[in-house]
């Protein structure tokens, strides 16, 4: 049985990380073969309360740096903080506590076999007693949209309606930081758009909430206060979206869309009508309808 | 090989308490040589109709019929046969039918269906072996399986470099051309894919995408269903609006995107591409709309104004 004391000696903060890091990433290396690495050396600093959107082409490593972060992989070499406690074997199980992870199959996260006991098992494994688990089931229901689904079985949900018990599955366990791995990828425009109302509202719930929303839209990843691209395992371009979306041709060059206004004045440039730099779509019709 | 669904129901979990409704009374004719977006929220039934096209899954009541071959369902024919009418009884009923049926296997060789997430599906230990399972199964050799599956592979651009490499190795987008290129290999008339290009990079989905008007360009008609109405403008025929487990709109994309009286009552929109085509329309720039697919067209069409032609 692991005493309180222990506990405590496993979630010892690291003094030289800095006290507002969510998630602090020192040389962090990993390859699923010998031969090559998946994430390359990769430091970051994720600060408390912080949204952040990680951009990148399939295989980039998005999802890899996920899950190096929740503890489900192993890095091969340097080390991950979590809230400035260093993950090893020991702690891994503790520090997950506070992460919430949605992947972009709802299918294979689902164990209940109704929606209600879906969002009962992750509060059954947190040990929260029953006599609150209704209500805290309730409101995360409610926050997702499902409340009409409590007793309905997974099999007969689409992929969108999944998606979106998953995250209420997340949510009710409280992290205090939440990882999205294209969460909203198999949802209709209403249903990404709800997923970004979600992730809006859960903020300002909890201001202090840590968001990695790993995503391929670019209206998603604009919300966020930051913008992490990776290309072949290595951060690339790191800052606000404004400046991010602004490298187009980088980004282009890795496989990434870029916002519309940049596309069709880049069009309009290449056939010979030259605008000038275009930030916003406002811009681009003002400009054109002058 | 057209398709063709007459009244066609289709319900959940029939007789139990659990039961739900998730195709009603369905009536549409898919023609030869059309490319058709599937358009719905999730939950609409888009998934539960694509698996009716190729007896996947056999109505609860209605007609389904693909060129000469009918799944009839409706009253009279279980009356005719002495299959139980009534509700409880109709899962038995199905597996009797299923069974009488035996060509229903060859139906599923014309109409090949992409599942939602096909890497998924993806079982064998090299790339070749998993492409030729399926013409395999269906009675070709060993060489003409092989044959077959190179051809698929060749179309979905993976090279003779994968083919003795573990498919589980390869990235989330090359899986899924594996994947489509299994199904591609049973040379199928119809061509039905359940939100392909989900989860796809950019580059990805032009690749998919690109792969698909190829193979609509060779004869095969594609059945899409999707949420991203940016594919849905530039290579759709047909729009169908699926909502609820009914058709509510059934129309080009173009007239699609300009019902804005429909579209505001439901969860649509249309692309940005077309969205910004209507700004500038609205600011009095003589847009026409029907040369507008995605934002490279619209840059053609932007400069045809500008520069006064007619």
């Amino acid at each position: 049985m692991r005493t309180k004391k222990k506990e405590i000696e496993l979630l010892k903060k690291d003094s030289a990380i800095p006290s507002d890091s969510a998630i602090f990433l020192k040389n962090l290396c990993f390859g699923y073969e010998r031969t090559k690495l998946n994430i390359v050396n990769a430091n970051l600093d994720i600060k408390k309360g912080q949204y952040v959107s990680v951009i990148g082409h399939n295989g980039s490593g998005k999802s890899t740096l996920a899950k190096l972060i929740d503890g489900i992989l192993v890095q091969n070499s340097g080390d991950i903080y979590i809230f400035g406690v260093k993950m090893t074997d020991d702690n891994a199980l503790l520090l997950r506590k506070d992460i919430g992870l949605v992947f972009q199959n709802p299918d294979s996260q689902f164990i209940g076999a109704t929606v209600r006991d879906d969002i009962a098992f992750g509060l059954e494994n947190a040990r929260v007693p029953s006599y609150e688990m209704d209500d805290i089931i309730h409101d995360c229901a409610k926050r997702v949209g499902m409340l009409n689904y409590l007793d309905t079985e997974p099999s007969n949900l689409s992929g969108g309606q999944k998606q979106r018990v998953a995250l209420a599955g997340v949510i009710a366990r409280r992290p205090k930081i939440l990882i999205m791995d294209e969460a909203g990828a198999m949802l209709d425009p209403k249903g990404k758009r709800s997923i970004r109302e979600f992730i809006k509202a859960s903020r300002k719930d909890n201001p202090d909430l840590t968001v990695l929303n790993i995503t391929h839209e670019i209206d998603e990843a604009y919300d966020a206060d930051r913008v992490i691209t990776l290309n072949d395992g290595k951060i690339i371009l790191d800052g606000k979206p404004s400046y991010v979306f602004s490298q187009d041709s980088l980004l282009k060059s890795i496989q990434l869309d870029i916002p519309f206004a940049h596309k069709l004045a880049k069009d309009l440039k290449n056939k010979g009508y030259d605008l000038g730099p275009i930030d916003s779509d406002e811009e681009l019709l003002k400009k054109l309808c002058q | 090989m057209p398709i063709e669904l007459k009244h066609v129901f289709y319900t959940y979990d029939e007789g139990l308490p659990s039961s739900r409704e998730a195709l009603s009374d369905i009536n549409l004719l898919f023609k030869d040589h059309c490319f058709t977006a599937l358009i719905g929220e999730t939950g609409s039934g888009k998934s539960t109709l694509i698996q009716h096209l190729n007896g996947l899954l056999l109505p609860t009541s209605g007609i389904v019929q693909v060129n000469d071959y009918v799944i009839d369902m409706t009253l009279e024919y279980k009356k005719k046969h002495g299959l139980p009418t009534d509700v409880i009884n109709t899962h038995a009923m199905k597996k009797k039918h299923k069974k009488k049926q035996k060509d229903i296997k060859t139906l599923r060789k014309r109409v090949g269906l992409v599942f939602q997430f096909p890497e998924y599906q993806i079982f064998e230990e090299t790339v070749i072996k998993d492409v030729s399972y399926g013409p395999k199964n269906f009675g070709a050799t060993n060489e003409e399986a092989i044959a077959s599956a190179k051809r698929a592979l060749a179309l979905v651009g993976i090279d003779h470099s994968y083919y003795e490499r573990s498919p589980f190795e390869l990235s989330g987008g090359e899986k899924r051309r594996v994947a489509i290129a299994g199904i591609i290999a049973l040379n199928p008339d119809v061509l039905v894919l359940d939100e392909p290009t989900v989860g796809l990079d950019a580059g990805g989905q032009a690749m998919l995408m690109g792969l698909l008007t190829e193979i609509s360009r060779n004869g095969t008609s594609i059945i899409l269903a999707t949420h991203d109405m940016d594919v849905v403008l530039k290579y759709a025929d047909r729009a169908i609006v699926l909502d609820q487990g009914k058709v509510i709109s059934d129309s080009t994309p173009l007239d699609l995107f300009q019902n804005s009286e429909f579209l505001n009552k439901s969860s649509l929109e249309p692309p940005k591409v077309f969205r910004f085509a209507l700004d500038l329309k609205k600011h009095g720039l003589d847009i026409n709309l029907n040369n507008i697919k995605d934002c490279d067209s619209l840059a053609d069409e932007i400069i045809r104004v500008k520069s006064g032609v007619k």
